[in-house]
């Protein structure tokens, strides 16, 4: 009898090692070894207002599909890697059928936010795939969150801002917004920062040190309040907010820094920028905000350069953007150059920028190296060719 | 072999069975060819006729004219000069197929440029050139259809070539045969203790096995041969296969395919990979019925293992990290449409392979194993009409059970004989499972504004009819109206008010629809408000009409499972004589036999429906169940005295009685015919 039930064992034995191996078989298929390492410390940013994913390496875009913006090869493409694919919806890897925010581009993975596999409105998912887009997972699921406005993905953390306008049977509003972190890491995510009022928005995010600074609009009343005057813009200019946060790093809570403050337009080594009236500075660690009346520039680039911020100014005369660098820890602003193309965002090897055309429906995107860029040599912008 | 063969077919029943199981899907399928006609299908004699004059002229000319002639009956409905068939709608589906095939033979030069483009493209990006595998799949891609240059695809109407491969009835008919052609050659000699004397020495067992097996491979073999060969004959009749020595690659959606072959060597691929992949089948569940040694677990375990398999297949998406489950897959099997005309690699261990050779391959090891492992298996067969339990094991769970449930009572013990004996407590828990698999919790889902402010509306005056909550509704309608009266006024308003003013107006027809339902409340006597959608998924289904259905098939066929052990168990041994001793005792384990299907069928309720009923009134709630059931609209012509819970009584306890009524009925499967 002993003898039966050792053999019985065995033989589960073997078929549990069959099973584990199979299993690891198949989810090992999918996976390639890569030939090359992708940058680390590698930021992704995902600006809402151009809907374009920026990093080091390329940049992404989704139109159902996802594209993207090789800075090496100078081409728009969509992600599918099968030649043969006539990229005909499900059947193609790049085709995901949900709006999708951040894209990310980590060694041999995707990571994307997206409301695919959502069942209702306010689902979204993280997933991670191959960068052919095959071999999706869902890595993490988030309720309630209807709109995605900014979103920036570290080696650490994706941090997204979100906004809903909803309840959850769509009929009334309920006016909030918020950031969520989750941590790559641990798995765990959690909301860092979160506000109710009137067309709350997280404007702006910017990563500052190893925390995030961000600006929040909102109006501190109640959308009955809001309709009711709503020509009564006196009336409502009380209750609009404008306001700066800090987190220190992640772990800590998010501290007002300013109110009636605008958009933040460059944050690097302690000192945040923004636009109201007027461009002002605020110095992290004295807390300080200071008025940079005699700076010529009104707005900001994306930056994501170590020790450079960069800062612009429209010229109506010539219909052109001034472009300023100004170095961390100094007050000097240097002149970079004037130029008819809009600079999207600054990394350390490329700079990607926009050259609009007169009626705003046939833009140019493209990329320069970010050196010729700051010696005010726009003439090697090259263009992303479909 | 021959020997185990003519076992079966010797059975007048099974060879009956054989033989329509294989001319009712074939005759299924012709009918459904030579049916064309009816609707706007491409019917056999237009598109022969239109095959016929395109390959007349120049192909280009004739796409244009086509796609002109297609244009011109749709968007402005002309009667063409020439029809091939009966209808406009007959004839737009025969010209875009035959456009199709067209456009496919006239594209294919630039289809294989565009894949070396594209393979050049896309390995120039630095998303794709840092991974290996990525790298080596471009190669493989662009070097299969570099091999392809110069295939000299031409138009040669392949309609019947397509359909023919469909993946359809014939396929399901020919696993179900497979299945029952396994159960009939291991089966009844296994239940019924015969294969301890059938052969005395481990070497003749070892033979019988084998023979078993070949008997039924050449079973097959013929079945299909029939089954497809009378498809392909059909299909010929029909539709014609076209030019049979034309590269495979003319046929509609088969460009993707990369092997060198002919019209006529794809079919016979095609046959060769089908009848494969149903002996690959074969050779998998006969070592599941040999290791299983139980009719029953065979067959439960076959349709989990085929069910997980079929759910991998259809709910796995393509592009998911469990695509391999997809793939690699016995339902994959069947589409052998998809295996021999879609180009498809899979990346194992980071290097690209063929789907076509890895399912050849999948297919062989399936084979192998069994070959390997038959006649271990089938061995140890003599020891199955011993518990597959530890002996010591089976004694004390009997006599604990025993003990529990009364052993001296015949009731107790016809009780014991299903749960235990027959091992249906086996079957519960696998219904248990499959139960809480499929459950789904009901979601409180609202598509339209209509639905919203209906039940916004009904909720805020849910419970007795009175006319304070009919003016609160007419005042919310005059509210409204002036709020729609303001917004169509002209006059400048905000963003916010504009706004405020579409979410309210959102609320009109949801509110129209309340005072309707109000109004024929008032109409009738001790009516109330009740927002009737949660009860309306319980009693008709609602929007998850499909899933209640669902929930009574499977109840029925879990009341069946248990119904054939507690009948069945005496019947199928022959048992039932020896005990049937006196009509008086006959009857009376009869009546407990009836017993225990009631209990059989209350268990079945309490696993499939009550976690229904327990989902759904959580989400919803039970508003009103002590009023009138006729105050939900859709019962108004119920009398007054039955209440909602009265009605949900009688519904889920018809339920309960059909349930009692299919088992005992079960009863009459197993009578024996008097001598």
């Amino acid at each position: 009898m002993k003898k039966i039930r050792d053999l019985r064992t065995k033989k589960l034995a073997i078929a549990l090692a069959l099973c584990v191996m199979t299993t690891s078989v198949f989810t090992s298929c999918g996976t390639g070894e890569k030939t090359s390492d992708n940058d680390s410390d590698e930021i992704w940013f995902y600006d809402a207002s151009t809907a374009l994913n920026f990093g080091e390496g390329g940049a992404f875009y989704y139109d159902n599909y996802i594209h993207f913006l090789d800075p090496s090869s100078a081409t728009d493409s969509i992600i599918c890697d099968r030649a043969e694919c006539e990229h005909s919806k499900d059947d193609c890897p790049a085709y995901i059928d949900g709006m999708t925010y951040g894209i990310g581009w980590y060694d041999d993975s995707l990571l994307f936010l997206t409301t695919l596999g959502a069942g209702q409105l306010g689902d979204l998912y993280l997933y991670e795939s191959s960068t052919n887009g095959e071999n999706r997972k869902q890595i993490a699921y988030f309720s309630n969150i209807q709109s995605v406005l900014g979103c920036i993905f570290t080696d650490d953390y994706v941090i997204f801002s979100y906004y809903n306008q909803y309840d959850e049977s769509l009929a009334d509003s309920t006016e909030e917004a918020g950031i969520i972190l989750y941590d790559r890491n641990s798995g765990d995510e959690r909301e860092i920062f979160h506000i109710d009022g009137w067309n709350a928005r997280i404007v702006q995010m910017r990563l500052i040190g190893d925390g995030l600074c961000f600006s929040v609009i909102y109006y501190d009343t109640t959308y009955e309040d809001v309709a009711e005057h709503d020509l009564d813009y006196d009336y409502l200019q009380q209750f609009f907010r404008d306001e700066i946060y800090l987190m220190s790093d992640m772990d800590q809570d998010a501290k007002k820094v300013c109110d009636d403050a605008g958009d933040i337009v460059a944050a690097c080594d302690g000192k945040i920028f923004f636009v109201s009236d007027d461009m002002y500075r605020y110095d992290v660690e004295s807390g300080e905000v200071e008025r940079m009346s005699d700076w010529p520039v009104t707005s900001g680039t994306l930056s994501f350069l170590d020790d450079e911020m960069i800062f612009s100014r429209y010229d109506s005369d010539s219909g052109m953007r001034d472009y300023y660098e100004c170095s961390a820890g100094s007050d000097e602003l240097s002149e970079i150059g004037l130029t008819d193309m809009t600079i999207l965002a600054v990394f350390e090897n490329n700079t990607y920028a926009i050259i609009y055309s007169d009626d705003f429906t046939d833009n140019t995107y493209g990329y320069m190296p970010t050196e010729d860029f700051l010696a005010g040599n726009f003439d090697s912008f090259v263009a992303f060719e479909e | 072999m021959l020997w185990e063969c003519r076992k079966i077919l010797s059975v007048r029943l099974a060879a009956l069975a054989l033989l329509l199981s294989a001319a009712i899907p074939v005759i299924w399928y012709g009918a459904d060819l030579f049916s064309a006609s009816v609707g706007d299908a491409v019917t056999p004699s237009a598109y022969r006729a239109l095959v016929s004059d395109v390959q007349a002229g120049d192909l280009q000319e004739e796409r244009d004219a086509l796609d002109a002639e297609y244009e011109s009956i749709l968007y402005d409905g002309t009667v063409p000069e020439k029809m091939y068939s009966d209808t406009l709608g007959g004839e737009l589906s025969l010209y875009n197929r035959v456009t199709k095939e067209i456009s496919q033979v006239l594209d294919y030069p630039n289809y294989l440029e565009s894949v070396r483009t594209q393979s050049e493209w896309q390995g120039s990006s630095s998303l794709h050139r840092q991974s290996a595998s990525s790298q080596r799949n471009l190669r493989k891609t662009a070097a299969d259809y570099a091999a392809m240059e110069g295939t000299d695809v031409r138009f040669v109407g392949t309609y019947g070539v397509s359909r023919f491969m469909e993946t359809g009835v014939c396929d399901i008919v020919a696993v179900l045969v497979m299945v029952f052609a396994v159960a009939f050659l291991i089966l009844p000699e296994m239940s019924s203790g015969r294969v301890g004397l059938m052969s005395t020495t481990a070497h003749g067992r070892v033979r019988a096995a084998y023979c078993k097996y070949g008997a039924g491979i050449i079973i097959l073999i013929v079945f299909m041969a029939i089954l497809y060969g009378g498809r392909l004959a059909l299909t010929a009749c029909a539709y014609g296969l076209g030019d049979v020595s034309a590269p495979f690659q003319s046929v509609y959606g088969a460009q993707g395919c990369t092997l060198h072959l002919t019209v006529g060597g794809a079919v016979t691929v095609f046959l060769l990979i089908k009848i494969f992949a149903v002996l690959s089948l074969y050779s998998l569940t006969f070592l599941l019925a040999c290791l299983l040694r139980s009719g029953i677990l065979f067959y439960c375990v076959f349709m989990l293992v085929l069910g997980a398999e079929a759910a991998a297949y259809y709910w796995i998406g393509v592009n998911s990290y469990l695509s391999m489950l997809k793939w690699i897959n016995l339902t994959a099997l069947i589409h052998t449409d998809a295996i021999l005309t879609t180009y498809k690699n899979l990346m194992i261990f980071g290097y690209p392979v063929a789907y076509f050779e890895v399912i050849c391959i999948f297919c062989a090891i399936i084979i192998a194993l069994a070959l390997a492992l038959l006649g271990i298996f089938f061995v140890r067969l003599r020891f199955a009409a011993k518990s597959v339990m530890p002996e010591e094991g089976y004694a004390r769970t009997e006599s604990a059970l025993t003990a529990v449930l009364g052993g001296r009572r015949l009731g107790a013990y016809e009780f014991r004989k299903w749960i235990f004996y027959q091992r249906g407590i086996f079957i519960i828990v696998g219904a248990c499972v499959v139960a809480a698999l499929l459950y789904k919790p009901a979601d409180l889902r609202l598509y339209t504004s209509q639905e919203i402010g209906y039940r916004n509306y009904v909720r805020e005056v849910e419970g007795e009819f009175s006319q304070d909550k009919m003016d609160y509704l007419y005042g919310e309608k005059e509210r409204l109206d002036e709020i729609a009266e303001k917004a169509s006024s002209g006059e400048e308003i905000g963003l916010a008010t504009s706004s405020y003013y579409q979410a309210e107006l959102s609320k009109m027809d949801g509110l129209i629809k309340t005072i309707d339902y109000g109004e024929y409340l008032g109409s009738k006597n001790g009516l109330a408000f009740v927002y009737e959608k949660g009860y309306g998924q319980l009693l008709w289904g609602g929007d998850y009409g499909w899933r209640l259905f669902a929930y009574e098939l499977f109840s029925i066929a879990l009341e069946i499972l248990l119904a054939v052990l507690i009948w069945g168990m005496e019947r199928q041994s022959g048992m039932d004589v020896m005990i049937a001793i006196s009509k008086v005792g006959t009857r009376r384990i009869n009546r407990k036999k009836t017993l225990q299907i009631f209990l059989t069928g209350i268990v079945t309720f309490v696993i499939v429906y009550v976690p229904w009923i327990y989902s759904v009134l959580s989400v919803y709630g039970a508003p009103c169940i002590n009023y009138p059931a006729r105050s939900m609209m859709r019962f108004a012509a119920l009398p007054g005295w039955i209440r909602i819970w009265t009605l949900l009584a009688i519904f889920y306890g018809l339920h309960l009685v059909a349930l009692w009524i299919v088992g005992w009925v079960i009863n009459f499967a197993f009578a024996r015919k008097k001598p």
